[in-house]
């Protein structure tokens, strides 16, 4: 039996995470943690279980049916993390969906059939699906049955990626992929060791990899975090590493926040960076720093 | 994605004379005229009106007001007629539901919704000369003394069942203004008269036939009505020419007067010409029916050889064809409809819908779209004008650059154009026994219905019909919680039901009962409307009346039919799904606890309530079960519809569009089993219940499009929100396009598109004076948000807007 996939998310009519109209997938895992997640509940690789206490009712049945007595009614907490085994009984009984399960477990041809709803909408715009994450080359394994069986129907399959993965283990894929969505954070790895919980080494390799085998396209993409990648000194070094590979257009991702509120309601490392939004002159400004340097920067 | 936006090649800036004409619209406030109700009054007081027979009394009728009707030409003006006596001016139909308005007079000025302006002396001239001669002489009046059996009308009077709008009048059709434009009234005239010589030389005498000899006659005296109506226009611009100071001004008006002197009277020689035809037109056959749904029908394609011809000869530029057609959006947005408070929530934003249909099929099955198409898109892009209701036809072989074209124009705002899908809607008419190139042929009517133009009589708005209180009299045995009374038939008791079959068969009896009962009102409305008041100069632009010699209330026209709505889909599948999962499947709650918990409106029972919203699937979310039932509701509506015949030997044909009556009729709804709380808005056309579509705009579609639109001949209506933002520029419009395209080739028949955030929204509410001109699309009709009722205006903010980042 091929393994299970896990999905956080499916995410249909996303128009900027490939062409054309797309269905994005999230799976979960991610052997970074970048400070300025925007999908947190997608780091962490097993199922866990959220808690939004707005929702709550404050009806209590998920005390009732919680055998491991895991569930408090402390102010905002509703989970004692230590002692939750995620058997999700709680969720089951959560009409009001205060808690719930994050990530779902899929088999190549469920995950499929979802994937295909939208077919209609991927013809007609020339879209597809798109594998996000957390970082979907973390379940590599699955991706080996699930994406020969997308290709089979001629998807269009864009994959998203930190570029923190064994290129031996994902290379037998790329032909399966038509485009790689490729994230550069920071060239200094003392800066990316701080920003993200790991070295950059194996991502920048990854990258030059990837480039000299033209299997299939490559869009690098930049975050761009004010104080933390957005500084000068990090777009320079981004925009020479670009140069040096020969690479002519990167796609800009200004920070927000909106991933930030979903801290909360899960068991995360992180805490929310809570910075301002970056000014459209600011984001004038950079992509003018691109175009100067003959890169075509495209911004959402 | 940036791209560099595409500047349009022209902009308001460059129509002054368009931009001072909009300005003086929107800053003109809305008034009753009651001269025609003064002049239709006049002439029905007469003695010798009861001896004439009823066709040729309303031509004479008609002919009187337009005798009297004030003649007004408005700076700037090039294109002139006023449809009233006011520069916006709602007209009253005392013969009709004018009458509604009586109690309400003295507040009409200061009333929250929809208030109009009114001067005492006029207030004073409806009080004492006008309303009280009317009083034994409306038609609902007449329907419920002589017509109708009680039930129907009883039920109407109720509120919350259904809405005969035929008691107001029935009007919603696209005339024959091809055939005005091509041979003139005189032409007309002629006709009618050849008709009574054939029959005066007729040796055997054919009753059949002389009674089309009255018709004829009165077709005549109506067509003479109209031809002085706009010699009036024609001395109107030269006595103003003379006393003009202004050259050009002056030489403007006698080129006016000039046109004046021969159309409608004669076929038109120009584009203007034809327009000012029309236009003279709209406002006679305003004073004959009633506002709603006049409409133009596919104009690019009738006026492309008038406007081909002009450019050709070098006597018009694409500008001036731009200017021209703004000065008839702008004559065309100069009405609007006088309802009572209760009717204005039921119809709010004062919607009149004159449509016009741009593009789609010619009758040989060629694509239609000319630059006339693009030059309506363009007009529409620079005045956001109330009227016309622009709708775009496209089936699968339109131009790309046209199908763009009309995304980008909708982007713009304001909800228009709507689209419609010939691939879908073409076929499903043909079943209805319409021939094929008459078919290709189809227009848009008010709304979104739809119909064969200048050949069809179509009442294509006769009744709105509320569904989910048949599935609660369904689920209380014929008795209506609201209404704390006994109305449906008694289907028997619920705890009772056994399966899915049992509820769906106790729903399918309370739609048939109502269906009937809406019925037999209509019939006895539509025998009203043929003894009482006919349409002869309507008849004379609708083609078979003249050949059979018979008015279209009495069946004249090629096609009859009668159109009806059923409102609230999306409420009744949403039940249905928690019924079957809660109930049946899953057995979670019994019959007799969902009954309790929809009693005590979910107080007391949050769990279930939950239960109900988040775990049953809602219709709007491409999930198989709720999709399921919609189709199954949408089907049994359209069933129990199509079985019935109207009394101008034509048949019924059901649709899905709700106007703002899906929030007047839920407040006859108590709380029901999809989760929606009592009294709350019911869905409105087929579009899901507000903010429960939530995967996104793919998902909502696909929904959408699984119900069987071949049976919803009179049209449905699908309401999708973007924030603005959100497919911006040329990628957008592509995305757009492609979107809707998938979704056409999935079978939807119709969408219409909002692109205005919250945030606008809820600015404009609290300060409506900031956005003068912010309109949105409203049902089957767009409308300026400031104008619409508190509770309509908050559902349009609460409709699920797709956006993402």
């Amino acid at each position: 039996m091929p393994e299970d996939g896990i999905v956080f998310d499916l995410q249909r009519f996303s128009l900027h995470d490939g062409p054309g109209i797309r269905t994005v997938i999230f799976f979960k895992g991610c052997p970074l943690c970048c400070q300025w997640c925007q999908n947190p509940e997608g780091l962490e690789p097993r199922p866990e279980i959220s808690f939004s206490k707005e929702k709550c009712l404050g009806c209590q049945e998920c005390q009732k049916v919680c055998p491991v007595r895991a569930i408090v009614f402390e102010g905002t907490k509703r989970i004692d993390r230590q002692v939750c085994d995620r058997c999700g009984k709680c969720v089951e009984v959560c009409y009001a969906e205060a808690l719930r399960i994050v990530g779902k477990s899929y088999t190549p041809a469920e995950l499929l059939e979802e994937a295909m709803t939208d077919m209609p909408f991927f013809v007609s715009s020339g879209g597809g699906i798109t594998l996000s994450g957390g970082e979907p080359t973390c379940q590599a394994d699955f991706l080996t049955s699930f994406l020969p069986l997308c290709k089979e129907k001629e998807l269009h399959i864009a994959l998203e990626t930190c570029g923190c993965f064994v290129y031996e283990e994902l290379e037998p894929l790329l032909s399966c992929v038509d485009l790689i969505l490729y994230d550069i954070k920071a060239i200094d790895p003392v800066l990316h060791q701080k920003l993200t919980g790991r070295s950059n080494k194996t991502i920048l390799e990854n990258l030059g990899k990837l480039l000299k085998k033209d299997e299939c396209a490559v869009q690098v993409r930049v975050p761009l975090i004010p104080t933390l990648t957005a500084t000068d000194e990090n777009l320079k070094a981004i925009l020479v590493f670009l140069k040096e590979h020969n690479i002519t257009e990167v796609s800009l991702l200004p920070y927000h926040k909106m991933g930030e509120s979903k801290l909360e309601g899960i068991d995360s490392p992180l805490r929310p960076l809570n910075l301002a939004r970056m000014s459209e002159q600011d984001l004038m400004n950079i992509s003018a720093l691109f175009r100067n340097a003959g890169i075509k920067a495209l911004t959402y | 994605m940036t791209e560099p936006s595409v500047a349009p090649e022209r902009t308001i800036a460059s129509f002054p004379r368009l931009s001072r004409l909009h300005d003086a619209l929107l800053g003109a406030k809305k008034e009753v005229c009651i001269q025609r109700a003064r002049y239709l009054t006049d002439y029905m007081k007469g003695a010798g009106v009861w001896f004439e027979p009823p066709v040729v009394r309303r031509a004479r009728a008609i002919t009187h007001i337009l005798r009297n009707l004030e003649v007004t030409i408005y700076p700037d003006e090039v294109l002139v007629g006023g449809i009233t006596s006011k520069r916006i001016g709602a007209i009253i139909y005392p013969e009709f539901i004018g009458l509604l308005i009586w109690p309400e007079l003295g507040n009409l000025r200061e009333r929250e919704v929809d208030a109009l302006q009114i001067s005492d002396e006029e207030i004073k001239e409806l009080d004492q000369e006008i309303f009280p001669f009317w009083l034994d002489k409306v038609l609902a009046w007449h329907v419920q003394e002589f017509l109708s059996p009680p039930e129907p009308l009883s039920l109407l009077f109720k509120g919350g069942f259904f809405a005969l709008t035929e008691a107001a009048g029935i009007s919603h059709t696209a005339p024959d203004f091809e055939k005005l434009i091509e041979v003139g009234l005189e032409g007309i005239k002629e006709e009618a008269g050849e008709k009574i010589r054939e029959l005066d030389q007729d040796p055997a005498g054919d009753a059949e036939k002389l009674r089309g000899r009255s018709f004829c006659r009165a077709v005549e005296i109506v067509c003479d009505g109209v031809i002085g109506f706009a010699q009036r226009y024609h001395e109107e611009a030269l006595r103003l020419a003379e006393k003009e100071t202004d050259p050009q001004r002056k030489s403007e008006l006698l080129e006016i007067a000039q046109i004046c002197a021969r159309v409608p009277a004669k076929p038109a020689n120009s584009f203007r010409e034809a327009l000012q035809s029309i236009w003279f037109l709209e406002i006679a056959l305003h004073q004959e029916n009633y506002e709603q749904a006049l409409c133009l029908g596919r104009a690019d394609q009738y006026l492309y050889p008038y406007y081909r011809r002009d450019l050709q000869k070098g006597l018009l530029t694409e500008e001036e064809a731009i200017e021209l057609l703004g000065c008839l959006f702008i004559k065309m947005s100069e009405f609007v409809p006088l309802f009572s408070v209760n009717l204005a929530l039921l119809f709010s934003g004062f919607p009149a819908n004159p449509a016009v249909t741009l593009g789609g099929m010619m009758p040989e099955g060629l694509d239609a779209t000319n630059r006339l198409s693009y030059l309506f898109l363009e007009t529409r892009e620079l005045i956001k004008t109330r009227h016309p209701n622009l709708h775009a036809r496209v089936h699968k072989d339109s131009p790309g650059e046209y199908f763009e074209r009309v995304c980008e124009v909708v982007k713009g705002g304001g909800g228009m154009p709507a689209l419609m899908n010939d691939d879908v809607i073409i076929p499903a008419l043909m079943k209805k026994g319409i021939k094929e190139e008459d078919a290709r042929d189809y227009v848009v009517i008010g709304c979104v219905e739809i119909s064969v133009p200048r050949k069809t009589f179509g009442s294509t708005d006769a009744a709105l019909m509320s569904l989910p209180i048949c599935l609660e009299m369904a689920l209380n045995n014929g008795y209506s919680p609201v209404l704390q009374e006994e109305i449906g038939p008694k289907t028997g008791d619920p705890r009772a039901f056994r399966n899915m079959d049992h509820v769906l068969d106790a729903f399918r009896q309370q739609v048939a009962y109502l269906v009937e009962q809406m019925v037999i009102g209509l019939n006895s409305m539509g025998i009203a409307h043929r003894e009482l008041y006919p349409s002869p100069l309507l008849s004379a632009l609708t083609q078979g009346c003249l050949d059979k010699g018979q008015d279209v209330t009495a069946g004249g026209a090629v096609y009859n039919f009668t159109g009806v709505q059923g409102v609230g889909v999306a409420d009744v599948a949403d039940s249905l799904a928690a019924i079957d999962q809660l109930v049946f499947r899953e057995k979670r709650v019994t019959m007799g606890e969902l009954l309790k918990a929809l009693e005590d409106n979910f107080e007391g029972h949050e769990q279930l309530l939950h239960l109900i919203r988040n775990r049953v699937p809602k219709y709007g979310n491409d999930d198989e079960l709720p999709d399921m039932y919609a189709r199954k509701a949408a089907e049994i509506f359209c069933q129990e519809v199509a079985r019935h015949s109207n009394p101008r030997n034509g048949v019924y044909l059901p649709g899905f569009l709700s106007m703002t009556n899906h929030k007047g009729l839920g407040k006859f709804v108590a709380a029901l089993p999809s989760g929606r709380k009592a009294l709350e808005t019911l869905a409105n056309g087929v579009s899901p219940h507000d903010g429960w579509d939530k995967k996104g705009p793919t998902a909502c579609l696909k929904s959408v499009a699984k119900l069987d639109y071949s049976q919803a001949t009179n049209g449905v209506a699908v309401n999708l929100k973007f924030a603005p933002d959100y497919l911006k520029g040329a990628h957008g419009t592509k995305t757009l396009s492609s979107l809707i395209k998938a979704y056409f080739g999935l079978g939807g028949m119709h969408l219409q598109l909002n692109f205005i955030d919250e945030q606008t929204l809820l600015d404009a509410q609290q300060d409506p004076g900031k956005y003068p001109g912010l309109m949105v699309r409203v049902a089957g009709y767009s409308a300026y948000f400031a104008d619409l009722a508190k509770e309509v205006q908050d559902e349009i903010i609460a409709r699920t807007e797709h956006c993402s980042l």
